[in-house]
């Protein structure tokens, strides 16, 4: 087999455990034998690290579409300003780029494109920057995190997604608008405390600081933007899509696969399910669970890692009937 | 600086509102060929409606 390079060093050091590893701890409490669970846990690692492999030989669409998304979405500035591109082709355009941008993000939050100490690494952080500066998020912020979200996924307190937890899907919609609003319950406020009271290191405060400094210069640029009499463009390249991209990604990314926010246990947290974006706009989340299993699968090749999962989830209890 | 900084958020939705709201309502009505009231030119205008629903958003903690 081809393996991704530096593979061999990968599976002889702490990384391997990284990737193979269970993403939570098996609770002692499940209701299979001991052994059977130790060789379901087996059959479960030996086919997550196949995707792994077969991941790793495929990083490079990321960083591409990255660095020509971000090229492609800052010209769409000058290209409305010039009105070579309408203002509504701009709008659509520049919410795709943005989702899409948290999505591969989302991979390099998890080294997927670039472990540290290899030569990939610069890809990694480069890719993470650009693709998630649209949304006003600065990686730093994103990787730490969503790190803590796998940690303590659903937990009320240390979950710093857990702001977006909602009865409905018309709820979750307007919980994205709630969590934004300029009041001590906003989710800024949330992840504020995740960072700074429950982490307190280095990196949480840097990380931090970054989010504050990425508001700022993101509203001044709106602002001169307004004030230079690009009003529109700013608003319809930018402003809104983010808005509409922060929906997609709260609600599609965050709630639905998590809903109803109750589960803690390695297979209960997230869940199988069919998306109300449809799989085009869902973008693989419909196996969202794998991906918690398995965090450094890409997520393109979750949901055929999901399908080879499926007998040993199965018999763990997890519902596939709606896929 | 923190305290600074502190300030500067919580007066933010005005800030927002005079900078961002105002100019985007003025150059919306001139982009559909839309008059202000009154008299008033449209960034007045926009002002008007900008200033208040900042100061609105950092007195109620929401912009609606």
């Amino acid at each position: 087999m081809n393996a991704a390079p530096g593979l061999d060093a990968f599976v002889q050091d702490g990384g391997a455990a990284r990737t193979t590893r269970p993403a939570m701890p098996l609770p002692a409490s499940q209701a299979l034998d001991r052994h059977v669970r130790r060789d379901s846990l087996q059959q479960e690692r030996a086919i997550a690290r196949k995707f792994y492999e077969l991941g790793q030989r495929q990083t490079w669409p990321y960083v591409a579409a990255t660095i020509l998304g971000f090229i492609g979405w800052v010209a769409l500035f000058p290209l409305t300003i010039w009105h070579i591109v309408p203002l509504w082709a701009a709008c659509v355009l520049s919410t795709l780029a943005i989702i899409t941008g948290w999505l591969i993000a989302h991979e390099a939050m998890h080294d997927t494109l670039g472990r540290k100490g290899t030569r990939r690494r610069f890809w990694n952080e480069l890719t993470g920057w650009l693709a998630l500066f649209p949304l006003l998020f600065p990686f730093s912020i994103g990787r730490i995190t969503h790190l803590q979200h796998h940690l303590h996924c659903n937990d009320p307190l240390r979950d710093p997604d857990q702001p977006d937890n909602a009865p409905s899907f018309g709820a979750a919609i307007v919980k994205v608008w709630l969590n934004r609003q300029p009041n001590p319950n906003a989710q800024f406020h949330h992840v504020r405390r995740v960072l700074l009271e429950q982490l307190g290191t280095p990196e949480a405060k840097a990380a931090y600081r970054d989010a504050v400094l990425v508001q700022l210069a993101g509203t001044a640029f709106f602002i001169g933007m307004a004030l230079s009499g690009h009003a529109l463009a700013v608003a319809l390249v930018w402003w809104l899509p983010r808005w509409l991209a922060l929906v997609q990604i709260r609600v599609g990314f965050s709630w639905e696969p998590h809903h109803p926010h109750t589960g803690t246990g390695r297979y209960t947290s997230t869940r199988v399910f069919r998306s109300r974006f449809g799989r085009f706009l869902s973008m693989g989340i419909e196996g969202h669970l794998a991906h918690h299993l398995y965090p450094n699968v890409p997520m393109h090749l979750t949901r055929p890692m999901l399908v080879e999962l499926r007998p040993m989830l199965e018999a763990r209890g997890v519902d596939y009937s709606a896929i | 600086m923190q305290a600074a900084m502190k300030h500067l958020f919580h007066w933010m939705p005005v800030v927002f509102g005079l900078g961002f709201i105002a100019p985007l309502i003025a150059q919306s009505m001139a982009a559909l060929g839309i008059a202000a009231p009154f008299g008033l030119s449209r960034i007045a205008l926009g002002l008007l409606i900008g200033g208040p629903w900042g100061l609105y958003a950092v007195l109620r903690g929401r912009w609606i």
